[in-house]
């Protein structure tokens, strides 16, 4: 049986439909955040980019975008560093490695919510497991405030999601590392280089795909988070831990200001694009020879 | 000696990680077995004197109208899956955007 082009594509009708929403959807975003859109009533009147600027003019929106920047910068490099460590220790151990693995993947199984939930109820300063942990040693707990101080709270939040995280990047790196060839860290280790050498002269040039694949999924994790912010500190003291989805969803529902809220969203589009697009450029040149 | 040496180390620091990573794991599963009044001791790392699970079986009450609508929404989510299994034509159509779209 003979098909023709016609057919083919009346077979790809409802995934055209559905890719047709898709972007759809991001050009509405566009189309409200330059009119003066107000909900369910139908004023279209064109706005410019009146609401970027007055989006740029908010203080709150370059705190937000600096923590978004830090989120960035101090999520996935911890991540994927201890990651590779990890992953370089477990290839090493050979048998306890099976079982070992699991429990640093484990926490990948968990939503962010409940990660949230936990590790705010840890980091509770009067009655949380950190505190009464640190009582027990024999700590003056009274200075250690964690996600109550506008100063530290960020900082801990991160270090929920990077213990959820680990195990992600620690399973990328191993399953890279098992791929290599064997001979190569052999030769090295014949040669008297020592583990330290191994380790980031000789696997990690040979895992830039690796690498490539978790920091690039890493940033997409950081530029959508949302949900750990909304569970742990609500934005946190003040504003010191909103991040710019969190901004979106109080201006978008809570202001009801869509407009505002639209261009936030492309804001983060913007953002997300610049950041990954180069950087998955370079590395792809760079550690992945296609 | 050197390389059993580094072997040893690593091991032990790998376990130490596990374990501290396994902490949060074991104070929510101890915490949902204890009750009311042992949760307010706050002893989170004191194993439950008592298994008991009234606690799951309040916790599934509650959750009851979840589970139907989780159910419901899996069931539309399968459904929108396998009708969205013909994108996988979709990469193998040649039409001109299509090799910067899927290589």
């Amino acid at each position: 049986m003979r098909y023709y082009r016609t057919q083919g594509l009346l077979f790809l009708v409802p995934i055209l439909v559905i890719v047709g929403i898709f972007y759809g959807m991001i050009v509405w975003d566009f189309v409200v955040a330059l009119t003066g859109w107000q909900g369910l009533q139908a004023t279209w009147k064109f706005v410019g980019l009146y609401h970027f600027s007055r989006l740029f003019g908010l203080q709150r929106f370059w705190v937000n975008l600096g923590n978004n920047l830090r989120w960035l910068l101090f999520f996935i490099a911890p991540t994927v560093f201890v990651g590779f460590l990890l992953a370089y220790l477990l290839n090493n151990l050979g048998r306890g490695e099976k079982i070992l693995w699991q429990i640093f993947l484990f926490p990948m199984s968990l939503s962010f919510i409940i990660t949230g939930v936990l590790w705010a109820r840890m980091y509770d300063p009067s009655s949380g497991l950190i505190n009464s942990l640190l009582r027990f040693i024999g700590v003056n707990t009274s200075r250690l405030g964690w996600i109550a101080l506008p100063q530290t709270a960020i900082y801990c939040m991160i270090l929920a999601a990077f213990w959820q995280y680990l195990g992600f990047s620690l399973v990328i790196y191993l399953g890279a590392i098992k791929g290599i060839p064997y001979e190569m860290v052999e030769a090295a280790k014949m040669d008297g280089a020592s583990h330290l050498t191994v380790a980031f002269r000789v696997i990690f040039p040979n895992v830039g795909h690796a690498t490539l694949i978790c920091t690039t999924m890493l940033a997409i994790t950081t530029v959508k988070v949302f949900d750990l912010v909304w569970v742990m500190t609500r934005g946190g003291p003040g504003v010191s831990t909103e991040v710019l989805p969190y901004l979106m969803y109080r201006l978008t529902f809570d202001s009801r200001d869509i407009g505002m809220g639209a261009a936030t969203s492309i804001v983060i589009l913007g953002f997300s694009a610049v950041m990954v697009i180069p950087y998955s450029l370079w590395a792809l040149k760079k550690w992945v020879r296609v | 000696m050197k390389e059993r040496y580094f072997l040893f180390l690593s091991a032990l620091l790998v376990v130490v990680l596990a374990v501290v990573w396994m902490i949060p794991i074991y104070a929510l599963v101890t915490t949902s077995l204890k009750t009311q009044q042992e949760v307010a001791l706050q002893k989170y790392l004191v194993p439950p004197q008592q298994f008991q699970f009234t606690n799951f079986a309040k916790a599934f009450q509650v959750l009851k109208i979840g589970c139907d609508q989780g159910r419901i929404l899996l069931m539309v989510n399968i459904l929108t899956n396998r009708f969205c299994k013909s994108s996988t034509v979709l990469s193998r159509v040649r039409f001109p955007a299509s090799k910067s779209l899927f290589q």
